[in-house]
């Protein structure tokens, strides 16, 4: 019976094609227990395959902590994680931008394999949860059928390239910086630079400063577009950020150069990562992004590093290749401009008007948000939103970091057709980018570091703020709140208006869930400023904390135009915590059990679900992940000799020895030549003639089969020199394991 | 051929969803739901159009679910389940009325949610069950014997839909 392989192989990127059945081979290693758990969690990570809540084995049914005993029993696909736990996919979208197929794709998948939910995150990924590992290859050959990748969509590389939503339409922008943003998207997909770090590596383009847009100040390396002019020339390049971040210890941006040309971006991103891999921290993971790497240094000797190895790059052609095309980069509108005249007497379309829809800097054109509650929409409504944007703009959708959808070059005199249209599929909801519109991590609800429901409350708070909305202060309904289940921010609560992070509390006994206060974080000026912890307020009072903070800002504001940010500062920390001191009380267990409970979730409250998180993936350095890669090779190789293929055995097996003995020169040779003769004349200098490669009984008899077959020109194979060359090359990488091992313990 | 769903119509619908979140975590509490490992319930009552309330097993999803704005129980199984596609849809049937039983009777629910013999049966594998006349065909003629005298028909809904056979009385 034909399968999706099958099925898709003329639809597929050879490239692509290789990754996913490599990654398949990773799993049928990992079943056998050939693999190391760690190195296999680390694998699927870089694929976009990550655990959720409860894949351990365990749940607190709010009576019990009961054993879920999956069928696969003892199998496992990392450490601590069952194999038929459900668990996550994260897709990468670079930028946020899809189009129509893609949608529909996405659509079909989260109904065959996921629970029919597509969920945008704050980095205009798609997430998809309860998928079944198994299924994931197949996932991902239909998403490589559109063009889609899952590859380096967790784990410690460079994870999805943000950019404004707006970029290209915007009125304030400098230029469109999508094409950079592409550009070094490509340029750093599974770059070798790239594959070493101890932590993940964010970065986002911001077409101007004083929106938010891209968030730069918040990045590892935030790209902001600038023109410099110089004696009446104008060139284009950016000011560039590093070193910024939330997590449990934010950081703002560091100015890395006020002015990069355009020609030096890219290379400039590979020495920053070459520096980071090199001197970034890898056993601490709490110390491991490379905002502790730049507070260390400082910025000056930061700077300094990497334009040194910017200096000894070898060229790239890439780095400047993309450039002759920009000047045909651009989006086209699928139908002519027009204006809006019409007074539409319908207020529910009025309203969405005032807050969801944004004029181009191209007359006669909107782009219009899609607000999704909780980043949520259903495969159905993906699938009616993918014939929407047909019909009306194309291909020009893109995800933002608020996790809604942008539709741009919708014709204005298209606005009340388009509105209809989404507000039959429940798409049109008013207050975009307002107090209503908010966000939240996935908190309790599948993430194993959560510690309270953010999106418990974040739709708690959506629901009860949506009804005020009619009556609120304009001053008010511009604020933004920003939701995290934990203190390591993915709900970006340290740059909004009014933040929430969840953290607990014991009183006799008993849990209760809390949600620390932070209050006057800047959206604007790409996240230009963090906000201050108040106090942490049981979860369940929440709702009251945010409407007497608002209230108070309203009553007590010195002038109508002050900010929130400004009045927060000039009040102080110890005014707002004695404003919210009346809700930090808690009652007795007995007296109120809703205290002692999460929103939506009636059990009662625990920290026993939590989790060993994948945020910080697993430290696995470049070298181990070869010599898996090695291995995955050699057990190819096998497959390929039991199916009588012996000339693709005897390919594959070796491969496996260079691979296995290029992971070992790397070691002291990080640019070893990725060619046959360079790296068996590496080996034989550094590890054969100095003995580092010997083994206490057999002494270079392993060694000896990388040597001997390279020197070997003979074509003939057949099934007994194929099965030789296999046991060869799985005696030399079990070897090159143990000289990994002598070399990393200090032995030799 | 396992992924298969079934969706049973509900006639009344007099309770608030948010009670279904309290029954959904007593049945894992309980453990009542025979041959599945229950894991987790999914709260998605902010999708106008999607799944409401979801409980998650390893064997298959369960939902109140409300695509097209028709509210009805839905089990979508998941892991493989009999030999044949007939074995398959007359066992989901089943799985499924078991739990609009354990609905209906439910202490918290009696008189206030009622169910009607509407269904709706989907195909939710694009690979052996794609949505062209043969996988049609084959479709009807099991239906037909599984859910005999009703009337059935085909539902096309959008681009690329899953095949969907509406059956009723």
């Amino acid at each position: 019976m034909e399968n999706w392989k099958e099925k898709l192989n003329n639809k597929i990127s050879n490239e692509l094609k290789i990754e996913i059945n490599e990654f398949e081979s990773q799993m049928e290693l990992m079943r056998r227990g050939k693999i190391d758990p760690r190195i296999f969690a680390e694998t699927r990570l870089r694929r976009g395959v990550y655990g959720q809540r409860y894949d351990n084995g365990q749940r607190d049914d709010g009576r019990q902590l009961r054993r879920l005993d999956y069928p696969a029993g003892d199998l496992m696909k990392g450490p601590d994680t069952y194999w038929d736990a459900p668990g996550m996919l994260r897709i990468k979208i670079p930028f946020g931008a899809v189009n129509q197929e893609q949608l529909i794709m996405m659509a079909d998948l989260a109904e065959e394999y996921a629970d029919g939910v597509l969920h945008v995150t704050t980095r205009q990924d798609i997430q998809y949860h309860y998928v079944h590992i198994d299924d994931m290859p197949d996932i991902m050959r239909r998403l490589a059928s559109v063009g889609i990748t899952t590859k380096e969509a967790c784990g410690n590389v460079v994870r999805n390239v943000t950019a404004c939503p707006i970029a290209g339409v915007c009125k304030d922008e400098s230029f469109d910086v999508t094409p950079y943003s592409s550009a070094l998207t490509e340029f750093l997909l599974g770059h070798p630079d790239c594959q070493d770090f101890g932590r993940k590596f964010k970065i986002s383009f911001s077409g101007c400063y004083e929106h938010a847009c891209g968030l730069v100040n918040m990045h590892d390396l935030g790209v902001l577009a600038k023109i410099k002019e110089n004696n009446g020339i104008k060139k284009k390049g950016f000011k560039l950020f590093v070193g910024g971040g939330l997590g449990a210890v934010a950081h703002p941006a560091k100015v890395f150069s006020e002015f990069i040309p355009e020609e030096e971006l890219l290379p400039i991103a590979q020495a920053i990562g070459r520096v980071f891999a090199r001197l970034g921290e890898k056993k601490n993971r709490a110390k491991a992004r490379v905002k502790f790497l730049v507070a260390k240094l400082g910025i000056d000797e930061f700077v300094k590093i990497v334009m040194k190895e910017r200096a000894i790059l070898p060229h790239d052609i890439r780095w400047i290749s993309y450039l002759d095309k920009l000047p045909a980069y651009g989006e086209i509108a699928k139908h002519n401009p027009s204006d809006f005249h019409e007074k539409i007497a319908d207020p529910q379309f009025n309203n969405w008007l005032s807050t969801n829809i944004y004029f181009q800097s191209q007359r006669g054109y909107s782009t219009i948000t899609i607000s999704l509650p909780l980043g949520d929409l259903s495969s159905h409504q993906t699938r009616k939103l993918a014939e929407i944007a047909k019909e009306f703009v194309g291909n020009s959708i893109r995800l933002n970091v608020e996790q809604n959808i942008v539709l741009r070059w919708v014709p204005n005199g298209d606005l009340y057709k388009i509105y209809q249209k989404l507000e039959k599929i429940g798409l049109a909801n008013p207050g975009a980018g307002t107090i209503i519109d908010v966000t939240s991590c996935p908190g309790t609800d599948t993430c194993k570091l959560g510690i309270a429901s953010s999106r418990g409350l974040a739709g708690e708070l959506r629901t009860q703020l949506a009804i005020k909305s009619f009556e609120m202060d304009e001053a008010i309904k511009g604020l933004r709140i920003k939701v995290s289940g934990c203190f390591n921010s993915c709900g970006q609560h340290h740059i909004a208006d009014i933040g929430f992070y969840g953290n607990s509390r014991t009183k006799k006994g008993f849990k209760i869930p809390h949600f620390q206060v932070v209050l006057g974080g800047q959206w604007n000026e790409n996240g230009g400023s963090y906000g201050m912890a108040m106090g942490a307020v049981p979860s369940q009072k929440i709702p009251e904390v945010v409407t007497k903070i608002t209230e108070t800002y309203i009553k007590e504001r010195n002038e109508v135009n002050e900010r929130f940010q400004d009045f927060i500062e000039r009040v102080g920390k110890l005014y707002i915590k004695s404003l919210i001191e009346e809700f930090m009380n808690i009652p007795e267990y007995e007296d109120d059990k809703s205290y002692y409970s999460d929103w939506g979730d009636p059990r009662e409250f625990s920290l026993k679900d939590m989790g060993i998180g994948e945020c910080a993936g697993e430290i696995v350095t470049r070298e181990e992940f070869e010599l898996q890669t090695a291995e995955r090779e050699v057990f190819e190789a096998q497959l390929e000799y039991d199916n009588k293929n012996y000339i693709l055995a005897n390919k594959k097996s070796y491969n496996a020895m260079l691979q296995a003995a290029r992971a070992l020169i790397r070691i002291e040779f990080y640019d070893v030549p990725n060619n046959p003769k360079a790296i068996v004349n590496e080996f034989q200098k550094r590890f054969f003639e100095t003995k580092k490669f010997y083994d206490k009984y057999a002494k270079g008899k392993f060694g000896r089969y990388l040597i001997n077959r390279f020197n070997d020109k003979s074509e003939i194979v057949n099934e007994d020199n194929a099965r030789q060359y296999v046991e060869e090359s799985q005696l030399f990488i079990e070897a090159a394991h143990s000289c990994y091992a002598k070399i990393t313990s200090g032995e030799v | 051929m396992h992924k298969v769903g079934i969706k049973k119509m509900i006639s009344k619908f007099d309770i608030k969803l948010e009670k279904i979140i309290f029954i959904f975590h007593e049945w894992i509490q309980k453990d009542i739901i025979p041959e599945h490992l229950t894991i987790d319930v999914t709260d998605y009552k902010h999708i106008p159009d999607g799944p409401g309330i979801m409980l998650i097993t390893h064997e298959g999803n369960i939902s109140i679910d409300f695509e097209n704005n028709q509210v009805g129980l839905l089990y979508m199984r998941k892991q493989p389940l009999c030999k044949t596609q007939l074995e398959n849809i007359i066992k989901i049937k089943s799985i499924l009325n078991f739990l609009v039983n354990e609905l209906e009777n439910h202490k918290d629910l009696k008189g206030k949610l009622k169910f009607k013999e509407n269904y709706k049966i989907i195909l939710n594998d694009r690979l052996y069950f794609p949505n062209n006349d043969s996988s049609k065909e084959i479709l009807i003629s099991i239906i037909e014997k599984v859910f005999q005298g009703m009337k059935l028909s085909i539902i096309n809904s959008s681009l690329n839909s899953r095949l969907t056979i509406d059956i009723q009385e």
